[in-house]
């Protein structure tokens, strides 16, 4: 992919190209975003579309990101599983009974991992939104602090501040579901 | 001493992260939709740029005001058609909650159907009822537009998915932009050239879209849309006359004969409710009484009632529903009444 900057400069402009190339490239990462947090590839393939056709919208309305792109979609992206995780009721992290299991593996292996998934979503769906913004671009996406503080437009420190009181919170949620009281 | 930003415990936790890791591949059949439809999406907003750019420089020649006009062509793209269907559909999905209870869900879940698909019926009854409550003349033409564009997107995914075109999706999209054009014919002289540029850079619009696709187009839905950019041949240079013509069901094309019974003149002349040659065409001045024909209420689109008035361009029926006054054929092609059909 040519330099980020130019491409979305070419895409401000409206130019086809561009605008399919910046789908191209960014698509795949987006779609694996949502379906680390959302666990449901039909809901992550919506995500996809919704970010991107809200990216279309905003670049028709000359409202469009200046810098930054990867970071502008991520927030797009971000925001609306946050929405989703508003309108449905906390999940209670049990096992899935139409969940195939694979021939090849151990079922009760294949359980347990399942159950663990379940689990580490469940508690991540319970931070605050920035919170589970920062988990999941720090230690999933691998993103250096001055990407996500891009990404969600705050400064270094807070970032750090939010990793901190979220990796926290999510160390007690998981001991939490593990001991349950 | 430099602190350690992540204890052991942090460390455990994001162990367990590690899990989330590993997720299943992207279904290709579900991408490679959600591609086609951005795709789509993409070149219609780059090819609608182009057009506006290339209107801007037609229009300053031809002494319109171009300024006025794009902001209000900016106006109705931004307001109406980005945000189509929502605030009005939720009043109507509203009312029918009230009636319908669950059948709501129904009609909402079907704003998302494609031609083959079993809801899709219900998605063409809503956009009825919206079409028929929609008096006033700007919007009736925004929301033909935007139907009009959303046939084409089917008919593109139909194809783009090796389906069979639609005969009805066709029929339905030349419903449309009959009732834009109709509207057209009406407007007052002053919104007459913005809405025409409108009709025209959505015709264009569409047609690119339908001729650049690289799997066999919809030849029906593509004769439609040839056929209407044909319709406003030189209504931009001539609004007035070309409006007066197709009030009047003369033929507006030049470019080609249209292969019907040909039409007198002096036939079309007789029936003309408006005449044509003298500025008397254009009706009494301010705060003279109407004459004549110039009467509104001897004007199709009309009702004598004056207490409740018909919406815009309706007629009240024996049904007692509002009907578009035109009668229209079995294509679906409208024609004023008491005049000769269209070729």
């Amino acid at each position: 992919m040519e330099n980020e900057q130019a491409l979305l400069e070419r895409a401000q402009r409206n130019e086809e190209a561009a605008l399919i190339e910046i789908y191209d490239h960014f698509s795949p990462a987006i779609f694996r975003y949502a379906m680390r947090l959302l666990g449901d590839i039909y809901l992550a393939e919506e995500c996809v579309g919704e970010t991107f056709a809200r990216f279309l919208q905003a670049i028709e309305k000359r409202q469009g990101p200046r810098q930054y792109l990867q970071a502008y979609l991520f927030r797009i992206a971000h925001n609306w599983i946050t929405d989703i995780f508003r309108q449905r009721a906390p999940i209670e992290a049990e096992l899935d009974p139409e969940i195939e299991a694979d021939p090849e593996s151990n079922p009760s292996e294949a359980a347990h991992k399942n159950m663990a998934l379940e689990e580490i979503r469940s508690a991540l769906e319970r931070l605050t939104p920035e919170q589970r913004q920062v988990i999941v671009l720090k230690y999933l996406e691998g993103w250096e602090n001055e990407q996500i503080a891009k990404a969600m437009d705050r400064p270094i420190g807070a970032v750090k501040a939010l990793q901190h009181r979220a990796l926290q919170a999510l160390k007690k949620t998981l001991q939490d579901e593990v001991e349950p009281l | 001493m430099k602190k350690n930003p992540e204890t052991q415990t942090d460390l455990d936790v994001i162990r367990q992260l590690e899990i989330l890791q590993d997720q299943p591949e992207r279904d290709p059949e579900l991408a490679a939709q959600t591609r086609q439809k951005y795709v789509s999406a993409a070149h219609l907003l780059s090819s609608r740029a182009k057009q506006t750019q290339s209107t801007i420089g037609l229009l300053p020649a031809l002494g319109f005001k171009w300024a006025e006009l794009k902001s209000q062509i900016n106006t109705a793209f931004s307001r109406k058609e980005l945000q189509p269907v929502f605030a009005p559909i939720v009043s109507i999905l509203i009312a029918l909650s009230l009636i319908f209870g669950g059948a709501t869900a129904t009609v909402y879940a079907a704003q998302d159907s494609q031609p083959d698909e079993l809801l899709y019926s219900v998605k063409t009854l809503t956009e009825d009822v919206r079409m028929n409550l929609t008096g006033n003349p700007e919007q009736r033409i925004d929301l033909a537009l935007t139907y009009a564009d959303q046939r084409v997107a089917e008919a593109l995914l139909l194809a783009a998915e090796n389906k069979a075109p639609s005969i009805d999706l066709a029929n339905r999209y030349n419903n449309h932009i009959e009732v834009a054009l109709d509207t057209l014919a009406l407007l007052e002289a002053e919104d007459l050239a913005v809405d025409l540029v409108k009709v025209q850079i959505h015709l264009r619009d569409q047609d690119q879209l339908m001729t650049k696709q690289p799997e066999l187009p919809d030849q029906a839905l593509l004769q439609h849309i040839t056929r209407h950019i044909l319709t406003l041949q030189g209504a931009i240079e001539e609004p007035l006359q070309w409006q007066m013509r197709y009030r009047a069901g003369q033929p507006v094309a030049t470019e080609e004969p249209l292969p019907t019974e040909e039409v007198p003149l002096e036939a079309l002349d007789a029936e003309d409710p408006l005449p044509v040659e003298t500025t008397e065409a254009y009706g009494p001045g301010p705060g003279e009484p109407p004459v004549g024909d110039d009467d509104p209420a001897t004007l199709p689109g009309y009702s004598d009632d004056e207490l409740y008035p018909a919406p815009f361009g309706y007629q009240e029926q024996q049904d007692g529903w509002f009907h578009w006054p035109w009668e229209k054929d079995a294509s679906g092609t409208a024609t004023p009444p008491g005049q000769k059909k269209k070729p």
